[in-house]
């Protein structure tokens, strides 16, 4: 097992040379350049061009991210552009506490949410609940974060007035305690966690269903029950840990996908995550902070398959890694 | 020998999109204290569908209709779901047909064997541990031990097939359903498990109900024989006379397409057509579109039950007086 982590860590290496070359490759063939988004327009051709050669952006596309490579694989992500001068780094850590908030509460409460459910649903296929659960997930699957996101801000912040419209704090307030913090930073989240959490229930609903119904099928749950067992004991012990064999999978591999699933979550809210920042570095061309973004992304994604993949040999016995 | 388990009039449908089937239409037989019991028939006759009924196993959108299910005297359709689930594993168990999906892929075989001694004979984990073990060792597993606390995948066919039989005798039922205990296994696993069921039944003294379309396991495991078809019983007689003298012409159809090994053959002699559709069952007698002997009565009319012979019972007109008359 430990091998077996550790073969899997190393090949963590190509991929992320892959990913990140081709993001490297991918956004200096747009057109403009991070100076361009900094620059006073009247400045002459001639100092741009001076400027560029002194960040070394006239150099040849390769041997740039070749230079980027090599500072980065010794943990020097550089800088970013679109901040003045600050450090990738930092900035990613600055945004990341607030993404991981949002995204790790939805994917927890969507998943507490949803088996329950899906396993209800399941078991009482074809009944009036079952039929509204599944048009129920069915609209939260294809309602779009935005409007659903945009929908609450009006009925929940701007009609009602219960919850603020944006951001993580409220602004200007200085919290004595970090439990007061705590409490603002829970209300801003209400709403923001509502949206990004009815798509992923949504999603995690119908997996469930859809593996309960095949799994109480099978013939090892008419042998559980000719055993004499409860029906509750039967789906709970017997059935559904088979079916959330399945889900757990899924969940592990959409991790990266529910991270990039916030982007527009925390565009709605103003929430200062990584999303924001993202679609910053992209439009204001700030190679270094999309660099790095694509980096933790890359690493989100490859950690995630890794800890599905774990993850299946625990719950599943006939799964073994040696 | 008083009887052990009583049906009568049993008739079991599944409402489906397309129509109501009828899977068991009416079928009655008893069972004797230690009697062992085979139910012959082709695939879909309701051979496993009656026994599933029996022991309250059939779900949505099945419906069971009997005007007696006895077992020692108690009425099971009468017992609440909770009474009925006290029963299950405890004086009923079941063998299923695939041993390779009917255990739970992600518990350990001791787990599942000492879900149903803990449900019903109150033991604590130790004793109900000690209990399953010598189950295995019954069953003739070997290394029971360590097979206690290994997973289903990682035993073979028969094994399994054993752990199941150790699982369902594990509260020494009164009455064992065997649904074809051994057609997913090879031929010398088979006799090997035949052996272990007969040698079972004898030390345990448990009834069983043999459901199988292998008339060669059929006649060296039981005492009394029910042949079905589409969901009637057509014949029920010992399982001597049911070889040597078999009268509903579907027997004698069965037997005849057997293979033996005392006569050369040049060819099998098959029963012509196959099983009708049971969304479209033929009028009168469901066997008579493939009856060589088939009347004008057969068409019009679902034959009655007729006692031929002491506890030899034939469903078939030719031996009703107004057939013979019609015959004649």
């Amino acid at each position: 097992m430990k091998q077996y982590i550790l073969r899997r860590l190393l090949q963590m290496i190509p991929t992320l040379i892959g990913t990140t070359f081709i993001v490297y490759i991918i956004i200096n063939m747009a057109p403009g350049s991070p100076l361009s988004h900094m620059i006073d327009p009247t400045i002459t051709g001639e100092a741009l061009a001076r400027r560029e050669e002194q960040l070394g952006l006239d150099r040849p596309l390769l041997q740039r991210y070749g230079t980027w490579l090599t500072e980065a694989a010794q943990g020097n992500l550089g800088y970013s552009t679109r901040y003045r001068g600050r450090l990738v780094t930092e900035i990613i850590q600055s945004r990341l506490l607030a993404t991981v908030i949002l995204t790790f509460s939805s994917i927890i409460l969507s998943f507490i949410l949803a088996v329950p459910i899906g396993v209800i649903s399941a078991t009482r296929q074809y009944s009036t609940l079952d039929y509204s659960v599944v048009v129920t997930a069915i609209a939260g699957v294809s309602v779009p974060v935005f409007f659903l996101g945009i929908v609450l801000i009006w009925a929940f912040a701007f009609q009602m007035g219960w919850f603020p419209v944006g951001g993580m704090v409220s602004a200007g307030v200085r919290h004595p305690t970090i439990l007061a913090w705590a409490a603002d930073v829970g209300k801003h989240l209400v709403l923001p966690l509502l949206t990004l959490t009815a798509a992923n229930t949504a999603r995690f609903v119908r997996f469930t269903r859809s593996s309960m119904l095949e799994v109480i099928r099978q013939d090892y749950v008419r042998t559980a029950r000719a055993k004499g067992l409860s029906e509750r004991v039967v789906i709970y012990r017997h059935a559904l840990r088979n079916a959330l064999l399945p889900v757990v999978t899924i969940l592990g591999l959409s991790l990266p996908f529910l991270f990039s699933g916030a982007i527009i979550t925390e565009a709605v809210f103003a929430w200062p995550g990584m999303g924001t920042i993202l679609i910053e570095s992209v439009s204001q061309r700030d190679y270094g902070l999309l660099m790095g973004i694509n980096v933790f992304l890359a690493v989100l994604v490859i950690l995630g398959n890794l800890l599905a993949d774990i993850f299946y040999s625990v719950v599943d016995p006939r799964i073994r890694y040696d | 020998m008083s009887d052990l388990l009583q049906v009568k009039n049993l008739y079991t449908s599944f409402n489906t999109e397309d129509g109501v089937v009828p899977a068991v239409n009416g079928i009655s037989f008893n069972l004797k204290h230690g009697e062992s019991l085979g139910i012959v028939g082709e695939s879909g006759c309701g051979k496993s569908v009656a026994c599933l009924s029996i022991m309250r196993l059939i779900g949505h959108p099945g419906k069971v209709e009997a005007d007696e299910i006895k077992l020692d005297g108690t009425e099971l359709q009468a017992l609440s779901e909770k009474k009925m689930r006290s029963m299950r594993g405890n004086d009923m168990a079941f063998i299923f047909q695939e041993p390779m999906t009917s255990l739970n892929p992600v518990y350990t075989i001791g787990f599942q064997l000492q879900e149903a001694i803990q449900l019903h004979q109150g033991l604590n984990k130790e004793q109900s541990q000690h209990k399953s073990i010598e189950m295995l060792e019954m069953v003739g597993i070997p290394r029971a031990e360590k097979v206690f606390s290994e997973y289903p995948h990682s035993l073979s066919g028969g094994m399994r097939q054993r752990a199941m039989i150790a699982m369902a005798l594990s509260c020494e039922p009164k009455i064992l359903f065997a649904d074809e205990p051994t057609t997913a296994l090879d031929v010398t696993i088979q006799a090997q498990i035949l052996e272990l069921m007969t040698d079972l039944r004898q030390r345990i003294n448990t009834s069983i109900i043999f459901i199988s379309h292998d008339l060669g396991v059929i006649s060296e495991m039981v005492d009394r024989v029910i042949v079905m078809y589409c969901g009637i019983i057509i014949e029920d007689t010992d399982v001597r006379t049911l070889i040597k003298n078999p009268r509903h012409p579907y027997t004698i159809g069965l037997i005849n397409s057997k293979p033996r090994i005392d006569v050369e053959l040049e060819r099998l002699e098959p029963i012509s057509g196959s099983v009708p559709n049971p969304l479209n069952m033929p009028s009168g007698c469901p066997y008579h579109p493939r009856c060589e002997s088939a009347m004008e009565i057969c068409r019009e009319k679902l034959p009655e039950n007729h006692e031929i012979k002491d506890g030899h019972r034939v469903c078939c007109w030719l031996f009703s007086e107004l057939g013979g008359k019609i015959k004649s």
